[in-house]
């Protein structure tokens, strides 16, 4: 009982999830017989690139930080009901106020400035993620739709704030300046660009993992998503729980983008976020929202883009491929859960 | 028009319902049941909650098949397949809920469901409507949006779009349930129109009213059997109301207190000084839909007693429960539990904290979490009390808690990590009853606790309410169980027709008198 709510066993839905993987990987061998390579070599290379040497497997960890907290922060909103399709607008606005605190914090010894900028970011993130709540919550505002207006008012506010006040010293490029080197990750193995970010992404883990399987409060998100009529009988609030999980949803978005900004660009950049808001969506749900299993979609999905990336460089098939086969991993996902909610009725 | 005047003398029933029968599994629903309706006759169909009201006009309708036994149209052995089917056959249905697009005209609703592809042919259906309305003398704008009109307006769009086709046999499901009584004056001269019209319509009713107002035969069902069939003329409303309670036929026409009606005396009576738990002063409360429920409710329950709630299911029990238990706020009045007022806050979690205990009618709705364990359900009422800690939730305790009750409650399961969803209802409802019990409630709203639960689960559950009144707790018990009423509550009240009546010492009153209420009839 202890962990009852996500216990990590084969159960149907982890079968379930493992066909949509199977069906993915079919789709994907479709897809190269098309371009006209060989489905073997691609694989090959693929598999390979993406998860089988040194610098593959450390490219897929890198990719697969950002990936893993805007994930867990997915996997929390979900969990409620609650549908952040925010995470891009909520990981730039973080990453954005963490570089605009920047210069205040930089003189300030590296122990206390790193985690103040970290904190800067998840503060950014949990701000633009509450303002959908309290949308929500307050005038019953639809948490889809307003958060990706709120994608698009990040986007364009960044796009500003970059050519503007946060533009580089030099003026030349729509970036801001290099973040000073205390307020850097540091680089964890010598000759990769794993950064400590992959401990941030570990220890949101457990805390995430702990949130909602012991808490009280992850038991009223599970609740709330599952039976909100009963989660009102039990005197839980669903607008209360609205405000808070997108609250810390952002927030780990907002985490997930200093923490990028930090450990991997230095610099905050037009087009840093590389779909990264959708891709969360595809991991949470493919972890079925449970957070022991987010670092293993992660990293699954961030090891199909490196090695897609190498087929892209290698062969014939285009790059763009990956993206149909992540579309399709998410729909397959779908389809398959719809089938098996029809089959126990 | 479907019926020609003389249509009426012939002697051929429009509708003949010969011995049937339908189970769903084991619960015999109806059972051998005969009646016809001949053109141009109105005919009540009688009976309490679950009587089998219900799965007859399914049958009729094409909604569900019987088990045995023959449909006949105008003499014709006829399988009713579908709602379309039946309509096709001229039996047209008028639902208690109605099925109406809010964004569609009144003339539009008609082309649903029948118009092919192509332009709608607006004219054509405008000239419809006034048609139909004029026939049967009934008001209504063929331009108006459905979502504008009010209950009874849309009832009346609904028997528009019954009439729109050949109809021989239309059937009303309470249609009186909603109306005000001007529009229940209008409907029933729709009816007569009707039935000048050579129309027969059976008219499923629980209101006395209605019967003797425009109905020429009243049909009584009592669990699942046609205990009555008389002409209205030759019955009285006792004679109903006991055909309705208790299925007895000998008593029909005449008015005397049943044999084993005399109510149990209780052992211990709540002594006149206990304190009071709940306080309702001068209640109103709406529907979701916005329609008054109640009005004018007042009633106290002290400590150690037991109020039963009885009434026809829809008229504000369910909306009266939810607002104790603070899951919505009253409409006018007020509302006092154990210090808590409704002028205050007033909130599940306020009033949970003060002790109240809450069995809702909706099980599935509202009390369980169906594919969470039984450990993970048992802590639902109980989130925000310190039972499980506080920031960090005790999963051993409320496991222990759980085994504890499976013990206790003889509850069939293989433990308490099993998804509450697998379990049968009755188990259900034993582990919502441990959980509300769990830590000692002052008051316990409980409605319909015992429903659709099998014999020997009713008595358990009516055991631990006795238990739970003997230890002192106050308990508002919602049931349309006359039986269930009497074996329990010290008092009661009845809510019908948007009013109340009582509350009244259970020793004061009886069956009949109670059944009397609940048929709204004074």
């Amino acid at each position: 009982m202890k962990s009852s709510l996500v216990l990590p066993s084969l159960d149907r839905d982890s079968r379930v999830a493992l066909l949509v993987l199977g069906i993915g990987a079919l789709a994907l061998l479709g897809l190269i017989a098309l371009a006209g390579e060989s489905p073997l070599r691609i694989l090959a290379i693929l598999i390979g690139e993406g998860f089988l040497n040194r610098a593959g497997i450390a490219d897929s960890l890198v990719r697969s930080i950002p990936l893993t907290l805007a994930g867990l922060g997915v996997v929390l909103a979900f969990r409620a009901g609650v549908f952040n399709i925010g995470v891009e607008g909520q990981l730039l606005i973080g990453a954005a106020l963490a570089v605009a605190c920047a210069p205040i914090l930089s003189p300030l010894p590296s122990a206390l400035s790193l985690p103040l900028l970290l904190l800067a970011g998840t503060l950014g993130g949990a701000v633009w993620g509450g303002i959908a709540g309290f949308l929500k919550a307050r005038f019953g505002a639809n948490e889809i739709i307003a958060t990706i207006m709120l994608n698009y008012i990040a986007i364009q506010m960044v796009s500003w704030l970059i050519r503007g006040p946060l533009q580089e010293a030099s003026g030349i490029f729509p970036r801001s300046d290099k973040l000073a080197n205390s307020l850097r990750l540091p680089i964890l193995f010598d000759g990769t660009r794993l950064s400590a970010g992959l401990i941030v992404a570990a220890l949101a883990c457990v805390a995430v993992w702990f949130l909602v399987a012991r808490s009280r409060y992850g038991y009223a998100l599970t609740v709330t998503g599952k039976n909100p009529d009963a989660a009102r009988y039990g005197g839980i609030r669903p607008g209360v729980i609205a405000f808070s999980v997108l609250c810390l949803s952002g927030a780990l978005a907002g985490l997930a983008g200093i923490v990028e900004v930090s450990g991997l660009h230095g610099r905050l950049q037009e087009g840093f976020v590389g779909g990264i808001g959708i891709t969360a969506i595809a991991v949470a749900l493919l972890a079925r929202l449970n957070p022991i299993w987010v670092p293993v979609a992660a990293f699954g999905f961030s090891g199909l883009y490196v090695g897609s990336d190498s087929v892209a460089r290698l062969t014939e098939v285009p790059f763009p491929l990956v993206h149909v086969i992540e579309g399709m991993i998410v729909l397959a996902f779908l389809v398959l859960q719809i089938l098996t909610m029809a089959k126990e009725r | 028009m479907m019926q020609t005047n003389h249509a009426a003398h012939t002697t051929v029933p429009v509708l003949e319902l010969a011995h049937l029968s339908k189970s769903y599994g084991e619960v015999r629903a109806v059972a051998g049941l005969s009646l016809s309706l001949n053109p141009g006759e109105v005919v009540a169909l009688l009976g309490e909650n679950g009587a089998g009201k219900s799965t007859v006009v399914n049958m009729i309708t094409g909604m569900t098949r019987p088990n045995s036994g023959q449909i006949r149209v105008r003499g014709k052995e006829v399988l009713i397949a579908s709602p379309r089917d039946a309509l096709d056959r001229g039996i047209g249905v008028v639902h208690q809920h109605y099925a109406l697009v809010g964004d569609f005209t009144v003339a539009e609703t008609l082309a649903l469901g029948r118009a092919g592809p192509g332009r709608l042919n607006r004219q054509a259906l405008h000239a419809e409507v006034r048609r139909v309305a004029e026939r049967i003398g009934m008001q209504i704008e063929a331009g108006a949006l459905i979502g504008s009109l009010d209950v009874a307006g849309q009832q009346r769009v609904e028997i528009l779009k019954a009439l729109s086709r050949e109809v021989g046999l239309l059937v009303l499901d309470e249609p009186t349930a909603v109306l005000s009584p001007e529009d229940v004056a209008r409907l029933f001269d729709v009816v007569r129109a009707l039935r000048a019209d050579g129309v027969a319509i059976l008219m499923v009713t629980h209101r006395l009213a209605d019967v003797f107002a425009v109905c020429d035969r009243a049909a009584v069902m009592h669990s699942g059997q046609l205990v009555c069939d008389l002409p209205v003329m030759d019955v009285t409303s006792e004679g109903l109301i006991s055909a309705m309670i208790s299925g007895s036929t000998d008593t029909v026409q005449e008015s005397e207190r049943m044999p084993g009606d005399v109510m149990p005396a209780r052992q211990a009576a709540p002594a006149n000084d206990a304190p009071t738990r709940v306080s309702v002063r001068d209640l109103a409360l709406r529907r979701a839909n916005g329609s008054q429920a109640v009005q004018g409710l007042s009633f106290d329950i002290r400590a150690g007693e037991i109020m039963a709630l009885a009434g026809v299911d829809g008229n504000g029990q369910s909306e009266l429960v939810q607002c104790l238990a603070g899951v919505n706020l009253p409409d006018g009045g007020t509302a006092e539990i154990c210090n808590c007022s409704s002028d205050g806050p007033w909130s599940p979690r306020v009033l949970r904290h003060a002790g109240v205990a809450h069995v809702p009618d909706d099980r599935r709705r509202q009390a369980i979490i169906s594919d969470l364990s039984l450990g993970a359900n048992m802590i639902l009422s109980h989130v925000f009390s310190r039972r499980y800690g506080r920031a960090m939730l005790d999963w051993s305790r409320a496991r222990d808690d759980t085994s504890r009750a499976i013990d206790e409650y003889d509850i069939r399961t293989t433990g308490p990590d099993q998804p509450i969803g697998r379990l049968s209802g009755g188990n259900q409802q034993k582990l919502v009853l441990a959980r509300e019990l769990l830590a000692g409630p002052k008051v316990i709203l409980a409605a319909h606790p015992s429903r659709g639960l099998d014999i020997r689960t009713i008595g358990a559950v009516q055991n631990i309410l006795r238990q739970q009144r003997d230890a002192g707790a106050a308990i508002l018990l919602v049931s349309a169980d006359l039986d269930e009423i009497r074996a329990l509550a010290d008092r009661v009240v009845v809510l019908a027709a948007g009013g109340a009546f009582g509350p009244v010492d259970m020793a004061q009153t009886d069956t009949a008198q109670i059944g009397a209420w609940m048929a709204g009839h004074t």
